[in-house]
């Protein structure tokens, strides 16, 4: 069973460049889950911890993560076009969704 | 290479008062900054509270950049002038490209914060008729005095084209003027401030407090500029900004207001003091409702003394000022003491003794702090709406009411402000 995933736009004076992402199921292993996105492209950037993960992908989009709580918030590149962010944070939490399934 | 930050902040030890290169420095938010120039505006016309703008700008950018430049070991005007340029973009005030000598020339500005955050926030709704970059416009005068090695506050700087104002971008032109015949005023660096301190102290949470304001300057040193020379951060675009444009803004109109429009003062220093509130509600709800708070703190319990406790955190990493927790009782009252803010020590040096208690920033942030840890659902993650906003701060008269008691800049051995539930 694939896990659910909703998102949320969430305040920010940034146009849809901030979500909340939440995951219908958690992880079974966060750090299996860290694992899977590295194998995607995911790296850690200043700031990056056990407790806060702050990961990027190349093209700069950004997710940060509290495995304690579960909460993950997705940063869109300032760069994206305004009107392909939504998608664009739809897609990226798909892919986040699917690598928890792994995990 | 880019310039570290990191590198050129300090914090006066157990004041909380931040310096960069050797001059007070804050962190802002666009809402804050956005808010306070509206207010001068306001209160002198656009045109007067433009210049007001420019020159606070041209005086704290010359003694900062004077200080920035040795440091760097920046020595031709040319090395002057990048290294200007550079930090600029580091603080998070965006990209400029000057061309300019000691006779003048132009600049042109990217993404700088004042213009592109006030057309972010409001550009789909109003319709800007003047320029808001003012501050890029005293520094960039500044950049050239300095680099130039010319007289204090003989270099004008004109925005003539802005983002705000829906062009392309924003462009200054700069030209050497014959100066003012009223000498300069002394600059006001850290040096200068440091007499002025008195002995600091503890208060109520103190180790939970101090532990979180080291977490949080230790996330914010690795903080600047993006390729834009912007910081967002929290929701919110940052600055690391120049307390001495803040002050020198805020005390000049005020100045001015006692000569010709005393009647009218109160109604300024409630907006001035609104100004705190903007703050607070933006920039500290931001970080409060953040995922990195998540991680540092964990989840909010619902109680408000912790959102007391994290907000005075925040105003100490901000480098606001040594804020204390001396009391609270939830649904009653707040008191918060200072040994100084950024606010008093500057009056103090520039000023001299206050006749009144006119840390208006202090006032109203501490304001804001008891409606936020009251009225946000934090169990809930609030969302930090303008509509949120206008419901806590705008919706009529205030369920709470301060009152500043004690003041450093009055010589008192702290200041103080007592916030009080209005029953």
């Amino acid at each position: 069973m694939s896990t659910e995933v909703t998102l949320r736009r969430e305040q920010a004076c940034f146009r849809d460049l901030n979500w909340d992402v939440q995951l219908a199921r958690a992880p079974r292993s966060w750090a299996d889950l860290r694992s899977a996105l590295a194998a995607g492209g995911w790296s850690g950037w200043p700031g990056d911890s056990p407790s806060l993960w702050c990961i990027e992908r190349p093209d700069g989009h950004q997710l940060v993560v509290v495995p304690r709580t579960g909460r993950i918030q997705l940063r869109l590149h300032y760069t994206s076009h305004l009107e392909d962010r939504a998608e664009l944070a739809e897609r990226i939490a798909q892919q986040l969704a699917r690598a928890a399934d792994r995990a | 290479m880019p310039t570290s930050i990191q590198q050129l902040r300090t914090y006066l030890p157990e004041h909380d008062l931040m310096a960069v290169s050797g001059t007070p420095a804050v962190y802002h938010c666009h809402h804050f900054n956005l808010f306070l120039d509206q207010t001068v505006d306001d209160a002198l016309g656009e045109e007067a509270g433009e210049q007001q703008r420019f020159i606070s700008a041209r005086e704290a950018s010359r003694t900062f950049l004077g200080t920035l430049c040795t440091m760097k070991g920046a020595v031709t005007p040319v090395e002057k002038v990048e290294c200007a340029a550079e930090v600029f973009a580091a603080m998070g005030h965006g990209r400029l490209n000057i061309a300019a000598d000691a006779s003048g020339g132009e600049a042109t500005g990217e993404f700088l914060h004042y213009g592109f955050s006030w057309r972010e926030k409001y550009g789909q709704r109003v319709r800007r008729r003047r320029p808001a970059d003012a501050f890029a416009a005293g520094y960039v005068a500044a950049a050239l005095e300095l680099a130039y090695d010319l007289p204090r506050e003989i270099m004008g700087a004109r925005e003539t084209a802005c983002v705000a104002t829906r062009q392309e971008r924003c462009h200054f032109d700069l030209r050497r003027t014959a100066g003012t015949s009223t000498p300069p005023l002394a600059p006001v660096r850290e040096e200068d401030l440091v007499k002025h301190l008195r002995p600091t102290f503890k208060g109520r949470d103190e180790e939970t407090i101090a532990g979180v304001a080291k977490g949080l300057r230790e996330f914010t040193a690795g903080v600047s500029g993006d390729a834009r020379g912007l910081v967002q951060a929290f929701g919110v675009f940052v600055t690391m900004h120049l307390a001495g444009y803040y002050n020198r803004l805020c005390y000049d109109v005020i100045t001015k207001y006692e000569k010709d429009n005393p009647r009218s003062i109160p109604v300024l220093e409630s907006l001035l003091r609104e100004s705190g509130h903007v703050c607070v509600f933006n920039t500290f709800g931001g970080i409060l409702a953040s995922p990195e708070w998540e991680g540092m703190v964990g989840k909010h319990s619902g109680d408000p003394q912790p959102i007391v406790a994290g907000c005075l955190a925040i105003a100490r990493a901000l480098g606001f000022g040594h804020w204390t927790l001396h009391e609270f009782e939830p649904n009653k009252r707040l008191v918060v003491r200072a040994p100084a803010t950024y606010e008093s020590i500057y009056y103090l040096a520039r000023h001299g003794t206050a006749t009144r208690g006119n840390e208006y920033f202090l006032q109203g942030a501490s304001l804001a702090i008891a409606q936020l840890a009251h009225r946000a659902k934090w169990t809930e993650r609030p969302q930090f709406t303008q509509e949120f906003y206008d419901a806590l701060f705008r919706g009529g008269d205030l369920p709470w009411k301060v009152e500043q008691t004690a003041s450093t800049a009055m010589g008192h051995p702290h200041s103080e402000v007592v916030v009080t539930h209005v029953d």
